[in-house]
């Protein structure tokens, strides 16, 4: 491939990449997206002549000019925006560049421009795209800013049009495939692991202080609904096929089935007001939990039979920290410097056991849940003072719903009885189907319009019935929004939890056991299963995700200590000392253990050590092997040689370095030198030897050699 | 230098950023302090793959450097003023890596040092050359300093650069400035043959061969015909001779006009040498307390460029007598005595 046309495709894939980061974060609206796009493609074909046209850059400068004065319009009319709109201009930039791809510079103001929005983009996602796109960006940088600095230093070496001696000129050079090959962009390609290395290590060591002045923080939040303070009926169990993984629980160890099943409910927000078709919350203000450590207690103090559960949730729009069931507290890492109150995420306890976070940054958060696996612990605790008669008020309309109840419970006095009743009736398959086709409420009774006539529904259908028909009979109930079930991750190592995982159920007040979990929505039927290859990519690009948002987005000052600390436990135990244990990377952590790191760390020496030294005999090999090259009769007539030389250098006729053998002797002859005949005998057999590959004859070196020394001594 | 480095490293390199470097720095250093200030940790791969990209291009650049080495080829007549071509070759020694974008300066000691040769790649084991034109200002020894090799490769966030050794000397030759009335003179004044035997081109006699004479000498159509060895004797050719006469002792108070006025002589010295021994006179040049050497005619002039190069304009002592018999070109006061003969 000529020099040009591989500029010009990586500086595409370069520029192409900067234009992709534009697109994180949502800034650009999907019609100037695609208008990006189109001009990207369309400057592909902008060739020849036309490039060289002075119309042609006038008009794109113009162009150029009269979309910027066109963005500040839009700010101003549009009442802000000035971040998606400075973006759309930084692609249209990168467009005029494309388009106007004269000179070397061009080149490099694309490359500078994409470095920019690649720099952008850092405040505008954490997403695993920006990996591969940071990837891709790390190998393509190597080559375009390689060859745009050739190409000006061909612009500027190379003349424009061909000299008269028939030397190349400018346009020649670029379109020569010999400057550069395969072997250049592969080096060039290798660089990158370096690079990546010296990356990593700059990401791993350097200080995570962050002093917080200029935090932009302009991540966009995964949108959840039926967490915030109200929720529709119907506005959230309709996300059955969304398989974006919001929460990823990792357990200790396996789980059977049965404790997967009882650990994957993750409680999220309660509802307690129910007006006929939306769900609120009376009291969306939370408490600040007081830690013990960084432990908050839900019921009580963890013990050793309990289990931890690790969880990681990504950024939502509702800072709700999902709570599995039998939760007896929850543990919250801290991010910064330890005993900062500045970097400490601020847990809240809201009412009806609402439990939030509050970080500065716009990260998601990664926390722990201490879950006790005994069944009588699976009850969520009560809130005495918060906890009251507004759980047993009832939406005006309701009285069939409420006959319903009461006509179900009729003659049963003992509330666990009658709420077994009422989920017989709603779980009975031959009189209520789950069903996402929601049924038309349009001036009717939501709930009536599902018990007595649709008769099929989601969870919210089914939770809000049950919670409505328990107040009628008086028992407090409230609606719970959360995420019931999930998915092992075998790459990863834990329960991925999907957006489609939503779910709906009840909470009931039952005298002496506190807030019973009930669900009366029917196992679905139409729930989204992707399977074969696709759920297995899927589940390894999940993998990937949640490595990319705990191991380098979530990375932060406390991680980075254990870092430390760790390649300081490994330094100590590479001088062998044993009175001093390896301090534990984590200090929550169960001691490990402990490998024999000392011997492996003697081996990976001894393996270094062979190494550099079987690269230093390979290099003197191949020097020694260089020097022996040289033919037995080369080293003599070259030892024969520089004793001429030396004897020319004592008289005055020293030969200059610029000079070569011959032409040295030459000149000696024509200036009549006495001993030319003997200068130009011992050049000749000199030549003939080193670089003709010519025998010697022994008698001639020999009678040589002689005549030499008479000079020697005549001189 | 320290011990442990190889030979060829221990050649001190040194840098100066480039515009477009000074940004980059710039751009990191910001974005370092960007992300320290927010903690945004892809701020953080960022800065860390810019600031690999700094350390790559030092290590890069350190290697399009190492183990070169340059030539100069001097041309053989260079003369002051006029523009003559310097060679320089530039030898990849390693064994597997390319050298690209190496810029090499030829250092001319007391001389602009603006001469650069520009070597877009230099594959491993082989040689690239190029050359310049140099116009040396005035005649004499032009002194080379040796080379800076430079290069901007990969990056082209700074350039870096280091000397390497490469004296040379190239002799200057004095601007040729024509005489007016050589041409002539010289025709007028041409070959006289003598009568006596020498190293002539005419043959007197043929003879007998003796042992000793030069096989060439055989007259072989002779030899065949009489069968035995004959030889050719030649006629000694004695051409005129042609003196040229330079004064240059610079008189005390002179101005840059005498200096000026001395060159002009040296140069018109310089053109009448050799269209004198281009037309078969034997030529030499006086001055004072030093003579050239006497070019027979038809001999290349350099003998005499070398000589009138390196005359300098104190010349002490008594201005050198002309050869007797010998043609004179007065140059002495400045002013074209034209020609006369010496008693």
């Amino acid at each position: 491939m000529s020099f040009s046309r591989l500029q010009k495709l990586v500086t595409y894939l370069l520029a192409g990449l900067g234009l992709v980061s534009l697109g994180f974060g949502g800034e650009i609206p999907l019609v100037a997206l695609l208008g990006l796009a189109a001009g990207f493609v369309a400057s592909w074909f902008v060739e020849g002549r036309l490039l060289t046209r002075r119309w042609w850059g006038r008009a794109i400068t113009a162009t150029l000019c009269v979309a910027l004065v066109a963005q500040v319009a839009r700010g101003f009319l549009m009442g802000g925006g000035w971040l998606g709109l400075a973006m759309e201009f930084a692609g249209l930039l990168t467009l005029s560049r494309l388009a106007n791809r004269r000179t070397a510079v061009d080149y490099q103001q694309v490359a500078m421009l994409a470095f920019i929005q690649m720099i952008a983009a850092t405040v505008l996602t954490t997403d695993l795209s920006y990996a591969a796109v940071f990837v891709v960006f790390v190998i393509a940088t190597p080559w375009v800013l390689t060859l745009a600095h050739l190409r000006r230093e061909i612009e500027r070496n190379y003349p424009v049009e061909s000299d008269t001696d028939g030397g190349a000129d400018l346009a020649r050079v670029l379109a020569s495939r010999r400057i550069v090959d395969v072997s250049f962009l592969s080096w060039t390609a290798l660089l990158s692991l370096p690079m990546l290395a010296m990356t990593a290590a700059v990401f791993v060591f350097f200080p995570r202080i962050g002093l917080g002045m200029l935090n932009m923080g302009g991540t966009r939040a995964q949108h959840v609904s039926g967490f915030g303070s109200d929720v529709e009926l119907g506005g959230f169990g309709v996300i059955r096929d969304d398989p974006t993984v919001v929460v990823r629980v990792v357990p200790p160890r396996e789980l059977s089935q049965q404790e997967a099943r009882r650990v994957l409910r993750l409680r999220g927000t309660a509802f307690d007001q129910y007006d006929g078709t939306r769900w609120t919350r009376s009291s969306s203000e939370g408490v600040s939990m007081q830690p013990i450590g960084d432990y908050y207690p839900l019921k009580r103090m963890e013990s050793d039979s309990d289990l931890t559960l690790k969880l990681i949730l990504d950024r939502l729009d509702e800072p709700v920290l999902f709570v599995p069931r039998g939760t007896v507290g929850l543990r919250m890492p801290q991010r910064g410097l330890p005993g900062s109150r500045r970097d400490r995420i601020r847990v809240t306890r809201g009412h009806g056991l609402d439990i939030r976070y509050d970080s500065k940054d716009e990260l998601g958060v990664v926390y722990e849940a201490v879950v006790s696996l005994d069944p009588g612990e699976g009850d969520v605790p009560v809130d005495r003072e918060l906890d009251d008669d507004r759980y047993l008020a009832l939406p005006p309309g309701h009285e069939r719903v409420l006959t319903l109840a009461q006509k179900l419970t009729a003659g049963i006095a003992d509330p666990v009885e009658q709420v077994s009743a009422l989920l017989r009736h709603l779980r009975d398959e031959k009189r209520y189907t789950y069903s996402l086709e929601l049924p038309d409420t349009r001036g009717k009774v939501p709930l009536e319009v599902f018990l007595f006539d649709a008769r099929r529904g989601h969870c919210e259908y089914f939770s809000s019935a049950l919670a409505i028909m328990l107040r009628a009979i008086g028992i407090p109930s409230r609606n719970v929004t959360g995420y019931a079930g999930g998915e092992y991750n075998p790459y990863g190592g834990y329960y991925g939890v999907r957006q489609a995982d939503a779910h709906s159920w009840v909470e009931a007040l039952l005298p002496g056991r506190g807030w019973v979990v009930i669900d009366p929505t029917p196992p679905s039927r139409e729930s989204f299963q992707p399977s074969g290859l696709f759920r297995n990519v899927r589940a390894m690009l999940d993998a990937m995700r949640a490595y990319w948002m705990t191991r380098v987005v979530g990375y932060d000052l406390q991680k980075q200590l254990r870092a430390l600390r760790e390649l300081r436990a490994f330094f100590r135990e590479l001088g062998f000392s044993k009175s001093a244990p390896a301090e534990s990377a984590d200090p929550g952590e169960q001691t490990k253990p402990e490998l024999a790191r000392g011997p492996l760390a003697l081996g990976g020496l001894a393996v270094a050590g062979l190494a550099l030294a079987a690269f230093v005999l390979v290099r003197r090999r191949g020097r020694r092997r260089s020097q022996d090259e040289l033919t037995a009769a080369a080293r003599e007539a070259r030892r024969l040689y520089l004793e001429l030389e030396r004897h020319l250098a004592k008289v005055g006729h020293g030969r200059p370095a610029h000079v070569t053998p011959e032409a040295h002797a030459r000149a000696l002859s024509a200036a009549g030198f006495g001993a030319a005949a003997e200068v130009n005998e011992v050049t000749e057999l000199y030549v003939r030897a080193r670089y003709g590959a010519a025998p010697l004859d022994p008698a001639r070196l020999t009678s040589l050699r002689a005549r030499l020394r008479a000079l020697e001594h005549a001189a | 230098m320290p011990w442990y480095l190889p030979r060829d490293k221990r050649y001190r390199r040194r840098l100066t950023f480039t515009r477009e470097g000074k940004l980059f720095v710039f751009v990191t250093l910001a974005l370092g302090f960007a992300a320290v200030n927010t903690g945004t940790n892809l701020m953080y791969l960022m800065f860390g793959f810019m600031l690999s990209l700094i350390i790559l291009s030092g290590v890069l650049s350190e290697h399009a450097l190492r183990q070169l080495r340059v030539v100069r080829r001097l041309p053989t007549r260079a003369f002051a003023g006029e523009p003559s071509l310097v060679e320089i070759g530039v030898t990849n020694l390693k064994r597997r890596l390319v050298s690209y974008s190496i810029e090499v300066t030829d250092q001319a000691l007391s001389q602009p040092n603006d001469r650069r040769c520009y070597f877009l790649k230099v594959a491993p084991g082989s040689e690239q050359s190029t050359s310049y034109r140099r116009v040396a200002a005035r005649r004499g020894l032009m002194r080379f300093g040796g080379f800076r090799l430079s290069t901007r490769f990969p990056f082209a966030l700074f350039e870096k650069w280091r000397e390497l050794d490469g004296e040379g000397e190239l002799l200057v030759y004095p601007a040729l400035l024509p005489h007016p009335f050589t041409e002539g003179a010289a025709q007028e004044e041409g070959d006289q043959a003598g009568t006596s035997r020498g190293r002539g081109t005419e043959t007197r006699e043929l003879r007998d061969y003796r042992s000793g004479d030069e096989m060439r000498a055989i007259h072989w159509r002779r030899t065949a015909t009489l069968g035995k060895p004959v030889v050719r004797e030649f006629e000694r050719e004695a051409a005129a001779v042609l003196s040229i006469l330079l004064d240059n002792a610079r008189p005390r108070g002179a101005t840059d006009s005498w200096d000026e006025a001395f060159e002009q002589n040296v140069s018109r010295a310089a053109y009448v040498a050799e269209r004198a021994l281009s037309r078969n006179y034997t030529v030499e040049i006086c001055a004072r307390g030093s003579r050239s050497l006497l070019l027979a005619g038809g001999s290349p002039p350099d003998g005499l460029w070398r000589y009138l190069a390196l005359l300098p304009c104190d010349g002490e002592g008594e201005l050198q007598a002309p050869k007797r018999g010998a043609r004179i070109l007065d140059l002495r006061s400045n002013v074209l005595a034209g020609l006369a003969s010496a008693a």
